[in-house]
């Protein structure tokens, strides 16, 4: 009992010298992590519909273990196979919303003594009716990277950090581009979940 | 043995990481109200997993309300509004920073209508838990842990009076 305790806390101790947290799931292979585009129902303003793709598949790319399959026509947080992308209406604040789509048959991994348990699905969506822009005169928008990239780290296993200019940072002003760079913080979380697991 | 247990459960606490996040606009509390179609206080009646009209997961929210601040509603009618994800039929949509509910809770919500559906304005950003304090003071609080805010421009507000609520719903314009 006193090893597992004297092994939990060192642990414990390793991971807190970051600020990232984990929320507790993770990939179990790069296959299971593709995710599919529906670019139907994309903002009219003001990417064009590649430079949405493109963008959104950085901030996938951002992450390792992720990445794009390609496109798709499903769309929502349901269950049907594919991890979806799509545009949809939000509503007036909200900018990207993550879905965590389970079974009753989760597994789970000892990774970094954290116990983490298996995604099954996650699907994500982002709000047509924002204003997202690129650096160049923007005024009062949004950087669909930078969200983007945020959004998968959650899409990985990752939560919130306090360190501040970390892509996992809970908050961000308009017209910020910098949240698309991950920090050491950043990596030190997708580290303690794909790395050293039992 | 004991200092063992203890030092395991000090571990976990410190260890443990908070959920984490969907992406909002923050919106000073006049903006929000601006943006809310409906707000409401009630006590939670009724909470039920259903598929929306687009084949998702919802948990429908019953809303006994109490005090109907901005909104074609009346006191004592049930509202009800939905909340992303749920459990269903096997399985379990989390959608992450939305609104969490307890039977019984007494809430203030701010509403918006998204595709003929009521839902919070930006999930749990428009969901306030209603309390007392020990002067019987009636205070809404709201926990944004869950959200990645962004456009940020002044200290988010996550407490204040039922009061300064009301005001603030009766200052703006009616639209």
């Amino acid at each position: 009992m006193k090893k597992i305790a004297l092994f939990l806390a060192l642990s414990c101790l390793a991971s807190s010298a970051f600020a990232y947290t984990l929320n507790g799931r993770k990939w179990f292979s790069s296959a299971d992590a593709k995710f599919y585009l529906n670019n139907s129902n994309g903002p009219a303003c003001c990417l064009s519909s590649s430079q949405q793709s493109s963008q959104i598949t950085s901030g996938i790319n951002a992450w390792g273990i992720a990445g794009s399959g390609g496109t798709t026509t499903k769309s929502g947080a349901k269950r049907d196979g594919q991890n979806v992308i799509s545009w949809g209406k939000l509503g007036g604040t909200t900018l990207g919303v993550t879905n965590y789509i389970s079974t009753d048959t989760s597994q789970s991994q000892v990774c970094s003594g954290n116990l983490i348990y298996r995604f099954v699905e996650v699907d994500v969506r982002f709000n047509n009716a924002y204003s997202w822009q690129t650096s160049s005169g923007c005024s009062n928008g949004f950087d669909l990277a930078g969200v983007s990239t945020h959004e998968f780290g959650h899409a990985v296993g990752l939560g919130h950090t306090n360190v501040s200019g970390a892509t996992m940072y809970p908050s961000v002003a308009a017209c910020d581009f910098s949240m698309s760079s991950l920090a050491n913080d950043d990596r030190a979380g997708y580290s303690a979940i794909y790395s050293g697991c039992q | 043995m004991r200092r063992a247990i203890i030092l395991t459960a000090l571990t976990v606490a410190l260890c443990a990481s908070a959920l984490s996040a969907t992406t909002v606009a923050y919106v000073p509390i006049d903006r929000s109200i601006d943006l809310s179609e409906a707000v409401l206080v009630g006590h939670v009646l009724r909470m039920e997993a259903a598929y929306n009209a687009d084949g998702e997961i919802v948990t429908r929210i019953d809303l006994l309300v109490e005090e109907s601040l901005k909104g074609n509603v009346q006191r004592g009618e049930i509202f009800t509004f939905d909340a992303w994800g749920g459990s269903l039929d096997g399985v379990n949509v989390e959608t992450v920073g939305e609104a969490r509910y307890r039977m019984g809770q007494k809430v203030l919500v701010q509403l918006e209508s998204i595709n003929g559906e009521y839902h919070t304005l930006g999930l749990s950003f428009g969901k306030w838990d209603v309390s007392k304090d020990a002067k019987g003071k009636q205070w809404i609080s709201r926990s944004l842990s869950d959200l990645n805010v962004v456009g940020v421009n002044e200290a988010p507000v996550e407490k204040m009076p039922l009061r300064q609520m009301r005001e603030a719903v009766r200052e703006r314009p009616a639209f």
